[in-house]
């Protein structure tokens, strides 16, 4: 039968911490407390009123140190508990390194026929930084070249300041006994013959002196220690905790809502657990015992980041589409900037009749197309009962405040209508110059049929043109943009039936193709 | 800060249990007059979420507050008889307390009829979203306010003691809401929704703003400068990051209660509110004509999914 021991690093929340050590000691494996000295509460004291005797019995108190982020002290702490370890005389197979904020994801069993099946590996993320970059960003090399006096948390420039120096004076180092250093997560599982290995190691003055200047020594120390006594081959490079970072380098927190994510990922701890995160943890609890009687198993360790990594590309600059608050290109443009539907806008010269345009148009089965709404003292709708309920047409302030955001408004009413409407030009509300360049607008142009652009010629005739200046301004702004537009000659101000028929067609396409 | 301190020193003490308070608890200061009906859910609704203390500034009520909270280890009030108007309509009190009370804390400041809605609120806690935003290295939380309505006149909106605000007034405007920045704090300044449209359908760009920075990492130095719209210095009223999103939140506001009219009538009397209380004589009229604020594009409340969905809220980088 595989015997196991957890050291357990914690530094706050018995409540949870306590949870974690029932859990793990169901089946008679030991687990090893480090309580950090800074915390001055009573934990043995705590202990025997959370724990049952059963569990009480096969918890241990490692030496309490004072940790400190970054520094030997972390190293200390968790060689503490193999101490503890090492006086008990306990006989383990596995030692598993974890911190109070962990909590399993797989039943103990399965953890042990996964570590029985592979027979005597090393879980530990062991990189060499001569062949892998490990860290993304920051030091590496670094951490172990120079040595490390002060903490980057309190003194950031002293510890700035101390690495510059050391580095303009040339002055480097070396590691002790030909080590070679190693690099890797702080979270392991190793056997119990190769840390007794590393325990005498750490006894060794010339290790423990070039460690504890080094930068982080809680991810380099051990690593370092295994890769040279341990042959590679038995080294699987990975521990059994599953944990991610975030963009900042802060490792992801898991809360309540995250089960189904946890629950996936094939590794037997989770790092780490809101604190708060308590129906996660029953949840987790349910999984494992539901989980313990069949043989589910785990060939590999492997991490499931497809939904996180989607959330990320996804949430790095907003939804798309929709609206973000606190964020926008162009206080002109308002709310078009996240509109994604698409309409249509006859842009007209004052004297055409579009009316029976209109008509037409209304008679298509999912099309709306309201008449001059953004000009005038009221809003002139003129499509009764498909008003908007928030800008009554007797309260055009509440449209001119903004009207580009009144116009999304508008258009999404109704996901399944596609709406346009009229805008005379000149208008006086510059609400064309958005229109002509927004992507989701269909313009329509209406022009008098005249001569004030040749056939089969792309120059405007503007001797003539001088009329309707503001529309062949548009127009030859468009064109050049390479905007495609709909033209449309009305002749003696009416439109030919042709060119209903032609507008009809477009906007029924545009709303077959229209999203959902 | 000066004013602050002048107007700190109208305050008095009533029940103080700040010794309670621990360094990473998180703070709830409200200004309140005459509204302990509303005091049991509000407590409740807060205390879940991870709020530790409450500290009031009871501006002179007359409804029982005091028999109200008073058993309560988690609350401490002082009491002023002060104008309103003269502290700036609270902030200065406010400012007082926080740099005394909330430095180093997480500080929430509320009306107490605004219940913060963020991205996870039905399963995670304020002090996670705090944490959260501590460790990306933000300082504050932004947030847009939402007035909540019933789908009647606002004097049948009727709230009993102890009641969700939800059940009386689900309904809000989803659209109609417009974003500019403004230069002179470089807050977002946020209008619309119920009070421009029914309000101030005439003068729109009257309609009160809307952006709300409720939440805060408190330093000695830091300042509500108009309400909790505006915080000094200008960083705290950035939504977020230079390069990407955090999250926002949506703050519900019940206003539209039948407690309104009596609040009305006596603000009307003692004209202690912003912009001569123009606000006010607005809700007057609009109480007396039994206006509906309801109308078909009213949506009602689901949740902060639905906020999101609606691009009200920010869910940002929060996994």
């Amino acid at each position: 039968m595989m015997k196991l021991a957890f050291i357990i690093l914690a530094h706050n929340d018995p409540g949870n911490l306590f949870r974690l050590v029932k859990r793990l000691t169901v089946d008679n494996d030991l687990a090893i407390v480090h309580w950090d000295k800074k915390n001055p509460f009573d934990l043995q004291a705590a202990a025997k009123d959370h724990l049952d005797r059963p569990a009480l019995a096969r918890l241990r108190f490692a030496r309490r140190v004072a940790v400190e982020w970054g520094r030997w002290s972390m190293v200390e702490a968790t060689l503490a508990g193999l101490q503890e370890l090492e006086q008990s005389g306990e006989a383990v197979d596995y030692v598993v390194l974890l911190s109070g904020a962990d909590y399993l994801i797989k039943p103990v069993a399965t953890l042990k026929s996964f570590l029985r099946r592979n027979g005597g590996k090393e879980y530990i993320e062991c990189v060499d930084p001569d062949t892998d970059p490990w860290v993304v960003q920051g030091l590496v090399k670094e951490r172990f070249l120079h040595h490390h006096w002060f903490n980057w948390r309190d003194n950031p420039r002293l510890f700035d300041w101390s690495l510059k120096t050391q580095k303009k004076l040339g002055l480097k180092r070396k590691a002790p006994e030909n080590l070679k250093p190693h690099f890797g997560s702080q979270w392991w599982a190793l056997t119990w013959p190769t840390l007794q290995q590393v325990l005498a190691a750490s006894r060794r003055r010339a290790i423990r002196q070039f460690f504890k200047t080094t930068w982080v020594p809680d991810e380099m120390f051990f690593q370092t220690i295994v890769a040279s006594i341990v042959p590679k081959e038995s080294i699987v490079s990975s521990g059994l905790t599953f944990y991610h970072f975030t963009h900042q380098g802060k490792p992801l927190v898991f809360y309540n809502d995250h089960f189904d994510f946890l629950a996936q990922q094939d590794y037997f701890f989770a790092r780490k657990l809101s604190m708060q995160a308590s129906k996660l943890r029953d949840k987790l609890d349910d999984l494992i015992d539901n989980s313990a009687g069949s043989n589910a198993s785990i060939t590999a360790l492997n991490k499931h980041l497809d939904s996180y990594q989607y959330f990320i590309s996804v949430q790095w600059r907003g939804i798309p589409d929709r609206r973000v608050i606190g964020r926008q290109l162009d206080p002109w443009y308002g709310d078009l900037e996240w509109n994604k539907k698409p309409y249509f806008a006859i842009l007209s010269y004052h004297g055409a009749q579009l009316e029976p345009l209109r008509a037409a148009l209304n008679a298509l089965p999912g099309i709306c197309c309201y008449r001059e709404i953004f000009h005038g003292g009221h809003i002139d709708y003129a499509l009764p009962g498909k008003e908007h309920p928030l800008y009554p047409a007797n309260k055009p302030a509440l449209r001119d405040m903004k009207r580009p955001n009144f116009l999304v408004d508008l258009i999404n009413t109704n996901p399944n209508l596609v709406s346009g409407f009229i805008l005379r030009l000149p208008c006086g509300n510059e609400m064309e110059k958005m229109v002509i360049f927004d992507p989701q607008a269909t313009v329509i142009f209406v022009l008098p049929d005249d001569n004030y652009l040749p056939a089969g010629s792309d120059k405007l005739n503007w001797h003539s043109a001088f009329d309707n200046m503001i529309m062949y301004d548009y127009l030859a702004e468009v064109q050049r943009a390479g905007k495609k537009i709909t033209l449309l000659k009305a002749s003696r101000h009416v439109i030919p039936p042709e060119s209903i028929i032609e507008v009809s067609e477009q906007v029924r396409f545009l709303q077959t193709t229209a999203p959902r | 800060m000066l004013k602050a301190y002048q107007h700190g020193r109208s305050l008095a003490a009533i029940i103080d249990n700040t010794g309670a308070i621990k360094p990473a608890d998180l703070l709830a200061f409200i200004v309140l007059r005459n509204e302990t009906v509303r005091l049991p859910y509000f407590l409740d609704y807060y205390r879940k979420l991870g709020v530790r203390h409450f500290l009031f500034i009871d501006n002179d009520s007359s409804d029982g507050f005091i028999d109200r909270v008073g058993a309560a280890p988690d609350c401490s009030v002082w009491h002023t008889r002060a104008s309103y108007k003269a502290s700036k309509y609270g902030v200065h009190w406010l400012n007082y307390l926080l740099r005394k009370y909330g430095t180093g804390h997480w500080c929430l400041t509320l009306d107490p009829d605004e219940f913060l809605v963020f991205p996870h609120s039905d399963s995670r806690s304020l002090t996670e979203l705090t944490a959260y935003l501590e460790q990306e290295g933000k300082t504050s939380f932004f947030s847009i306010m939402l007035d909540m309505y019933g789908d009647g006149a606002v004097d049948d909106a009727v709230y009993r003691q102890g009641q969700d605000p939800l059940d009386v007034c689900p309904w809000f405007d989803a659209t109609g809401y417009y974003q500019d920045k403004r230069p002179n704090y470089g807050e977002w300044w946020i209008r619309g929704g119920v009070r421009r449209r029914v309000f101030f359908p005439d003068q729109p760009w009257n309609a009160p703003a809307l952006n709300k920075t409720v939440l805060v990492k408190w330093q000695r130095y830091y300042a509500y400068i108009a309400s909790t719209h505006i915080a000094w210095p200008n960083k705290l009223n950035r939504p977020h990051f230079s390069d990407t999103l955090a999250p926002t939140g949506c703050l519900l506001h019940f206003k539209y209660l039948s407690l309104l009219r009596e609040k009305v009538e006596e603000e009307m009397e003692r004209k202690e509110h912003y912009a001569g209380s123009r606000e006010y004589s607005r809700y007057l009229d609009g109480l007396n004509n039994q206006t509906v604020l309801w109308s078909p594009a009213s949506v009602r409340f689901r949740g902060w999914r639905q906020c999101v969905d609606l691009g009200l809220m920010n869910v940002g980088r929060w996994f």
